[in-house]
């Protein structure tokens, strides 16, 4: 007997229009950024709308509200077809649904409100962490419900990538999570300096491999062969890749984080893995174009598949680069620069962008039971796509090496050619202007791609329970002859594969962090290294608030050409009372680390309040409100209480001193403001900022 | 040239080592696994997305 049941495609449709929606919204954003990048005008004078702070609003709606919802989408139709069985509850599918959709809606008022974590792709202060893992265990259950009332006995590669992502994900986002809450929408991460970026860049790293890379692998392996109609190139190597994959992945975070302060030790395990990832991933590049194998004249006539054949293309060029950055000599130039930009766009926009367009056009008219509007359009939308990819990347790579090497390069009397670091912003500023004209390609292919969808969709009506039949499985399942073998099994066993996929992430992940965890000789101690005053505490909170991160790092590298210009190279001792770290991983400004001292609080003052009076033709937007905004000084006791309990020494009973001392520092630089005839209250938060700036990498500089 | 990458790194040879021991492990590990099945298993599990079709 058959049983019969239906395939809910509702809220697959529901999840298509969520990515189409937030995937226009983040990439206007991102288009937005990226013109104020070379007309600073556009940051619009407020703090609402300035770079710093809408830029982790571009990552975070593209990442998680495009990328995310087009995972969900892809998932929840594939698992339950092959699965034979609906969804394990529609009450888990709608909270996931609009549970996810509200995450999204928090971050999209949260970011532009200041309300950061800093750490990058992670923005999103405690209580939405916090959300995040309900909704994600919300997914998981739902999706292990599903594997457990299935009707096919074995789970297609496709399921195993999807297993991985939930797990290691989850695993990624708490860790990365360890915070503690100094107020409703304020937190101090548990570690500091070092090992905070190593968590960061473990999860930031991770979050590539499992969200951006894994769950897309499942939909390739899903969606080519019904596109293709021919099953995959070879499912040994989709194995082999698979365990390969995941494995060898979770070693490699550190690659960000070469000639910074963490133990080279580290950074040379994360360059040797880094290099052996060409493998797994060109295995699974080659695997999805060879699955085309005999059908390239239906490539020719379905643009579908040429979104899925440029897609999968852009997988293999960006994990070729992605090794190749992690070589260091590469990274030594290219690290800072735009070409880590373009990198990831190449990614994201033909990896990404075009596996979720290919699949849309695919998807949609099934669930509605009609054809393509105009497969015209589609066409359209797979040539300016195209052209937009290399109209956006093209230039950033150009820009990259040009700055990367004008920051390397020395006169014949030894000194830098180009000590004024505005001189090297200059320089690629058209290809700024080019990069927007690639963004704004893409972005119109999106918006005909979503008048060609909408209009498809009028021609048919959505089959919301698409009706199915399958055999149920038999109660007591007797395994024959080669089904007893291990990966047979281990296909039939959805929680056991779960806890192997699990066991063979963390490995990585633990020989990586727990050295620097637990060896104190990793971090060597500097003993003139002070706790910030509690002014200066507040100053790196408004650093922190206002995104200073995306654009300034604080990490000096051990090259000549930096501690030339910027001065001496960084310590890992110097970051042990920074929770978080805040070393970034671009320079669109210059580096700040040995910031104090360098100019007069004068400066600073003129600087934040109109950056073009100080540095003409600079690109910084202005910070006026830090002018007129009093400092918030009620938050000061708790968090000299909070840094105390992880692990700060100011002593106790200092919190309730902390305001007086704040006060009188505060008080000190507007006495000295005033000298320079600028009349600014002691109050404001700008005070703040300015006594952050100039106590930065001061501790070891010789008095 | 593979003498001047392990130079340049310090100190913890012994746990470049001991990865790409792990490494080598995992890797034979999936490779006998990989060896060891049958082509009608693979044909099985390769088609299966193409079965679901209404």
């Amino acid at each position: 007997m058959t049983d019969k049941f239906y395939y809910d495609n509702k809220i697959v449709r529901n999840f298509a229009v969520a990515t189409i929606v937030w995937g226009i919204i983040g990439m206007t954003v991102g288009l937005l950024i990226a013109m104020q990048l070379f007309k600073p005008a556009l940051n619009m004078g407020s703090q609402y709308t300035t770079f710093g702070r809408i830029r982790p609003l571009h990552t975070n709606a593209v990442i998680f509200a495009f990328v995310g919802n087009a995972i969900f989408m892809g998932v929840y139709y594939s698992l339950q077809r092959l699965l034979k069985a609906r969804m394990f509850s529609d009450v888990l599918s709608k909270i996931h649904f609009w549970g996810w959709q509200l995450i999204i809606v928090s971050a999209v008022i949260t970011l532009p409100l200041g309300f950061t974590s800093s750490h990058e792709y992670a923005e999103l202060e405690w209580p939405i962490d916090i959300a995040i893992t309900l909704i994600w265990v919300v997914f998981g259950v739902n999706m292990f419900g599903t594997i457990i009332k299935r009707r096919e006995k074995h789970m297609y590669v496709a399921i195993w990538f999807y297993i991985a992502t939930f797990v290691t994900v989850a695993v990624l986002h708490i860790v990365n999570s360890f915070q503690l809450p100094v107020s409703a929408f304020k937190s101090y991460y548990l570690f500091a300096g070092v090992q905070d970026a190593l968590v960061q860049w473990w999860y930031g790293h991770n979050a590539v491999a499992f969200f951006l890379t894994t769950p897309f692998l499942g939909m390739m392996y899903y969606f080519l062969p019904k596109m293709a109609q021919r099953p995959v190139y070879s499912y040994k190597l989709s194995i082999l890749h698979f365990w390969s994959l995941i494995f060898i992945y979770i070693w490699a975070g550190p690659h960000h984080l070469l000639y910074t302060s963490l133990p080279s030790w580290a950074q040379s395990l994360g360059v040797a893995f880094s290099i052996m990832l060409i493998a797994p991933s060109w295995g699974g590049m080659i695997n999805g174009l060879l699955t085309l194998r005999g059908a390239w004249d239906r490539v020719r006539e379905d643009s579908r598949l040429k979104f899925m054949v440029v897609g999968i293309t852009a997988y293999g060029m960006a994990t070729f680069e992605g090794p190749m950055l992690a070589l260091k000599q590469i990274n030594a130039i290219a690290h800072y620069t735009d070409w880590i930009v373009a990198h990831v766009h190449v990614g994201a926009l033909g990896w990404n962008g075009f596996l979720t367009f290919g699949i849309l056009y695919w998807l949609i008219p099934r669930i509605y039971r009609t054809e393509l509007y105009s497969k015209k359009l589609v066409s359209f939308h797979f040539w300016i796509g195209t052209l937009g990819i290399i109209f956006y990347a093209v230039p950033l790579y150009f820009a990259g090496f040009t700055q990367g090497l004008m920051w390397k390069e020395f006169n014949a009397d030894g000194m830098l050619k180009y000590p004024n670091f505005l001189e090297t912003v200059i320089q690629i500023l058209p290809m700024y202007v080019l990069r927007a004209i690639g963004g704004a390609l893409y972005l119109a292919g999106v918006i005909v791609m979503t008048y060609n969808l909408i209009r498809t969709v009028r021609l048919g009506k959505l089959v919301a329970n698409e009706p199915a039949e399958a055999m149920p499985l038999a109660k007591d399942y007797v395994p024959q002859g080669s089904e007893k073998k291990l990966h047979r099994v281990l296909e039939r066993k959805p929680m056991v594969f779960m806890v192997l996929s699990l066991v063979v992430i963390l490995i990585g992940g633990m020989i990586e962090m727990m050295p620097t965890f637990t060896i104190k000789s990793n971090i060597p101690t500097i003993a003139s290294v002070q706790p910030y005053s509690p002014l200066e505490l507040q100053g790196r909170d408004l650093y922190i608030r206002e995104g200073c991160v995306s654009c300034h790092s604080q990490m000096i590298r051990p090259f000549r050409s930096e501690t030339e210009r910027y001065g001496e190279y960084s310590k890992a001792g110097e970051f042990v009372y920074d929770h978080p770290h805040l070393w970034g991983s671009k320079r669109t400004g210059p580096d700040l680390q040995r910031e104090g001292g360098k100019y007069g609080n004068v400066w600073h003052y003129n600087h934040m309040l109109d950056p073009q009076t100080m540095s003409p033709g600079s690109i910084m937007p202005p910070y006026e409100w830090l002018i007129t905004q009093k400092l918030d000084t009620t938050t000061t006791i708790s968090k000299i209480n909070a840094m105390r309990s992880l692990g700060v020494p100011y002593e106790e009973g200092y919190e309730h001193k902390a305001n007086r001392d704040l006060d009188k520092q505060a008080k000190a630089i507007a006495a000295d403001l005033q000298k320079n005839n600028i009349k600014v209250k002691s109050d404001k938060e700008i005070v703040a900022l300015i006594a952050y700036l100039q106590r930065l990498g001061t501790d070891i500089k010789a008095k | 040239m593979f003498k001047q990458f392990l130079n340049q790194v310090d100190g913890s040879q012994v746990y470049l080592l001991t990865s790409l021991g792990i490494f080598m492990l995992f890797f034979l590990l999936v490779g006998i696994l990989l060896l060891t099945m049958k082509k009608d298993e693979i044909k099985y599990m390769s088609e299966l997305p193409l079965k679901d079709d209404e």
